[in-house]
């Protein structure tokens, strides 16, 4: 049984479509990431979850329970907010209580549970302090902790690392995995930060403008993306148009830049229809134009127009000889701008978006 | 969260709107009802108290003398006020909070007191009167009792520390950095002052100078005191007319003459600082 | 007012090399310093006269200042009469104070959190009686009390009951705007925080929410306070005989031969009245006395 299900749910604002009618199954244990841009929808689904927000329609099941109707403090849930919203007038070891309190716990057993949960974020020196005498990273702990005394059954974490500059961000981000882990709570985490929820979860569900564009595991949604706006999203990627000749099993037989080559492809696309297909800039290789290409490769041949060393990769465009213009990621090599090179990938390397190109 | 908010709200609305309709009503309406002597009023609906009012140049003084006397003493007050504030504002060391809580505690005091200390100093046989006696500095005892200066220098202890908290929160809103940048562009300091930090000041120097008008408009206690008598401003006069000449008419009149010139004043002054602030949107 | 970045500058640097007495600098600053000192002479002077004329040996049985020669004799002077109206003006203060409380924070959370159109009218009419001036409220409370005896035959003026109402219909629009000023800036998430704890709205309310506002409460309480315990005018239509505030004792001894012990007892307030702030410093903190203002 899904720990978390969102059937239909949405949310209207007067005009304006917040959230559009999704559909979510999250599993038991799992650590689900909405990542999406700025104003997709994210954090009001998950205040939709907490019960901060009356959904316009749908209804939201924690553990076959339908808990649409349910006020936010009879959802035992837990939640770590972007600005941490600890309470100013109360040490750490009474914020994290402060859920234990609500629930009759008594004074000895909460004391030690306060004393594991300050051991479980490494904090344990810290609990007659208060909020205003933390770093930012150690208010983000305590707010974890927090949110995990009275055991929740879902834990909601929205932007929570927003605030923390890039490094301690890091940190956190594997602290936080690996309390997870341990706890095995089932999470559902929002961030418009994609190699923050690449690191971090084990499904993405990637929405835009109120919509759930792909839902994955974040190795799928990086390598093979079904939308253009979740490929362009993700990371840099180079889009192809390309015309299905005709389908073959899971896959289609598509013509694309020159060439007639098979690959697995999700939608339904048909003989005759044209259809983009998106392949990572470090899916390409560069090579001599006279190099024989390995078994499973395609090749193209085209000129560099652009070099930009970054580092520790190049990134090279090469203009094909169809006049696609590709984006190569690679080791950096000695390419000079105007060389004539042959482009090589795998076409299974590459993806079918499933809208009309 | 919801809670029944408008709930909440009933019962001080309630009582406040009783309160406020109530007892202004219930005075007010007395200016437009002949006094009969002795607090009674007449049936009959009559506008003679206001014709009677604006005729009488006796009253016309006192308005007239309110008015003054509240802008000169606003003015005093903003004057003295605004580098005090300025000051303690941009002030880094530990004693700025503690000459701040130095002033709070001194808003803290009645004006009574601070009358009395008032009438101490400037006693015809006190220690300041005698010193400049011998210095040949003055031929009279200087004194306030009864005079004009003395009541407005009683005004100016009424509102002093209050209106110096409120532009000292007004310079906090002011950035330093602001400052410096006017002075890494070559100002000088005086220059900067009057043309970054006044500028930017001027809505909340307004604002503050109008709670000191309103106050010392209404204020009773130092014109009484001092006024002794002879100094008759509008709220001093307002309750003489009623205690001592149980003309409850009158004094209604009266206050509702020093009501509508308040607001009057109050409303001119909100319109000059939205014109100050829509030539100031246009210019940046 | 020398920023690191200041110190470092040309400017400041000039100054070392030559060192002239009068840099641009340092006039500004000399000049600043005796405008500020000028002012705290000025605004303390009332206050510092009465409590060495406190001390002080009497002339003429008068007290002047500078006194003479120092005494405690005022002190012992003073008249149970001046202490128990000083009291009973200190008690009024604090019923003032716990009833604009209990009126002014549900009234603000109300005003803030209510939804509708007329708010901004009920807020300036929570604002009223500070715009109205005290000689004004004071008689027109007067009447307003006598046409209830009139009605019920309980007459308000002169009572302790008749002042506590007058004097909470002034003072509490400070509660009210402090309170206001705090719940606008409050953040909410604070309340969503405490409710996905599983906090109850009301156990919201009385767990988070109240200790947060909590300084805007106490900046609220002390104004209350203050415009009870420092009221004269209200006071004087209102007071009797019996019933009376030290400010109205304070006035009417003016009128007539001066008692100096009531200098010692201006002296005793204006200690306190400094102590009382500086525990309010230590406690709550001045800057919530100061947003207030506003
Ligand atoms: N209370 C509200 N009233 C009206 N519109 C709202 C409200 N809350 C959110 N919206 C709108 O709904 C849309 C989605 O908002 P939401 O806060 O869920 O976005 P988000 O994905 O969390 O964005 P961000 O990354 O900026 O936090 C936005 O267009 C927003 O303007
Ligand atoms: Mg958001």
């Amino acid at each position: 049984m899904a720990a978390v299900m969102l059937s239909g749910i949405s949310k209207r604002y007067g005009d304006t479509a917040a959230v559009l009618p999704l559909d979510l199954s999250v599993r038991d244990g799992e650590f689900l990431t909405l990542l999406g841009p700025s104003g997709c929808g994210k954090t009001t689904t998950l205040r939709m979850i907490a019960g901060f927000v009356a959904p316009s329609t749908g209804h939201i099941a924690v553990a076959g329970d339908d808990i649409t109707g349910l006020p936010p403090q009879r959802r035992n849930m837990g939640m770590v907010f972007q600005d941490y919203s600890l309470f100013p007038h109360l040490t750490i070891a009474d914020n994290i209580a402060f859920a234990l309190v609500e629930r009759r716990v008594p004074a000895a057993q909460r004391a030690q549970r306060v004393k594991e949960l300050l051991e479980l974020i490494r904090l344990p020196h810290i609990a007659g302090r208060f909020p205003s005498e933390l770093s930012g990273g150690q208010q983000q702990r305590v707010a974890l902790a927090r949110a995990l005394a009275h055991t929740p059954r879902v834990l909601l974490m929205d932007e929570p690392f927003g605030a923390l500059d890039a490094k301690l961000r890091e940190t956190m981000q594997e602290e936080l995995r690996a309390i997870q882990t341990s706890l095995r709570i089932t999470t559902i985490f929002v961030t418009h930060d994609q190699a923050e929820a690449m690191r971090m979860s084990d499904r993405i569900a990637v929405m835009n403008q109120g919509r759930i564009e792909q839902l994955d595991a974040p190795r799928t949604v990086y390598d093979l993306p079904r939308t253009r706006f979740v490929a362009d999203f993700v990371g840099k990627i180079n889009f192809v148009d390309a015309t299905v000749v005709r389908r073959c099993g899971d896959g289609v037989e598509v013509d694309s830049l020159g060439l007639r080559f098979a690959l697995a492809a999700a939608n339904t696309a048909a003989a005759g229809d044209r259809v983009t297909l998106a392949i990572r800039p470090e899916r390409l290789y560069l090579a001599p134009v006279d190099e024989v290409a390995p078994a499973d490769a395609l090749s193209i041949e085209g000129a560099i127009e652009h070099i930009a060393f970054l580092g520790n990769v190049m990134h090279t465009e090469v203009r094909a000889t169809d006049g696609t213009r590709l984006l190569v990621e690679s080791q950096p090599a000695d390419w000079t701008v105007g060389a004539r090179l042959r482009v090589r990938f795998r076409p299974t390397d590459a993806s079918v978006l499933t809208e009309a190109a | 969260m919801t809670l029944p908010w408008p709930r909440f709200l009933l019962p001080p609305l309630v009582l406040s709107l009783a309160l406020l309709v109530g007892s202004m009503y219930v005075f007010l309406k007395g200016s437009f009802h002949a006094d009969l002597g002795v607090g009674r009023l007449g049936e009959a609906f009559t506008l003679a108290n206001y014709r009677k009012l604006f005729a009488d140049s006796f009253y016309l003084n006192s308005l007239w003398l309110t008015v003054q006397l509240s802008a000169v003493t606003t003015l005093l007050t903003i004057v003295v006020g605004v580098p005090v504030a300025y000051v303690l504002a941009r002030m880094r060391s530990r004693w700025g909070p503690v000459l701040l809580a130095v002033i709070v505690a001194a808003s803290f005091v009645t004006i009574v007191i601070k009358v009395l200390g008032l009438n101490i100093i400037f006693a015809a046989n006190g220690g300041l009167n005698r010193l400049l006696l011998e210095l040949g500095m003055i031929a009279q005892p200087l004194t306030i009792a009864g005079k004009v200066e003395g009541v407005a220098i009683g005004l100016l202890y009424f509102t002093l520390a209050f209106i110096v908290i409120l532009l000292y929160s007004v310079m906090l809103t002011i950035p330093r950095s602001l400052e410096e940048a006017a002075q890494n562009l070559g100002a000088s300091r005086w220059r900067m002052h009057w043309r970054v930090i006044l500028p930017l000041a001027l809505p909340g120097i307004i604002a503050s100078g109008l709670i000191g008008f309103n106050l010392c408009m209404g204020a009773f206690t130092s014109a009484a005191l001092i006024g002794a008598g002879k100094i008759l401003t509008l709220p001093v006069l307002i309750q003489r007319t009623v205690i001592f000449d149980t003309k409850y008419g009158m004094g209604a009149t009266l206050a509702v003459v020093l009501l509508v010139t308040g607001l009057a004043v109050n409303l001119l002054s909100i319109l000059l600082v939205s014109r100050l602030n829509a030539a100031r949107g246009m210019t940046a | 007012m020398a920023t690191p970045l200041h110190a470092r500058s040309a400017p400041a640097a000039q100054e070392r090399r030559s060192t002239p007495l009068f840099t641009e600098r340092r006039v500004n600053r000399a000049l600043a310093w005796v405008w500020v000192g000028g002012f705290f002479v000025f605004l303390l002077a009332p206050l510092a006269v009465i409590v060495a004329a406190a001390f002080g040996e009497p002339v003429h049985g008068r007290a002047v200042f500078p006194p003479p020669a120092l005494t405690l004799r005022w002190f012992g002077a003073i008249q149970g009469e001046y202490l128990t109206t000083l009291g009973r003006s200190v008690a009024l203060a604090a019923a003032v104070v716990v009833v604009c409380v209990a009126l002014g924070v549900p009234a603000a959370l109300g005003l803030v959190r209510s939804r509708w159109r007329g708010k901004a009218a009920l807020t300036a009419l929570f604002r009223a009686p500070v715009q109205i001036p005290a000689v004004v409220t004071g008689v027109a409370f007067l009447q307003l009390y006598y046409i209830v005896a009139d009605a019920t035959g309980w007459l308000g003026a002169g009572t302790w009951t008749g002042l506590l109402v007058a004097h909470v219909f002034i003072a509490l629009p400070f509660v009210v705007g402090s309170v206001v000023a705090v719940v606008q800036r409050f953040n909410t998430s604070l309340e969503e925080a405490a409710l996905i704890l599983g906090a109850s709205p009301w156990s919201t309310l009385r767990r988070v929410t109240l200790p947060a506002i909590a300084p805007g409460i106490y900046s609220g309480a002390t104004y209350a306070f203050l415009t009870s315990f420092s009221d004269l005018p209200v006071a004087l239509f209102l007071s009797s005989s019996d019933v009376r505030t030290f400010p109205v004792l304070l006035f009417q001894a003016m009128d007539y031969e001066f008692d100096p012990a009531l200098l010692a007892v201006a002296t005793i307030i204006i200690a306190a009245s400094f102590v009382a702030m500086l525990l309010f410093q230590r406690w709550v903190g001045i800057n919530a006395l100061l947003r207030s203002g506003k």
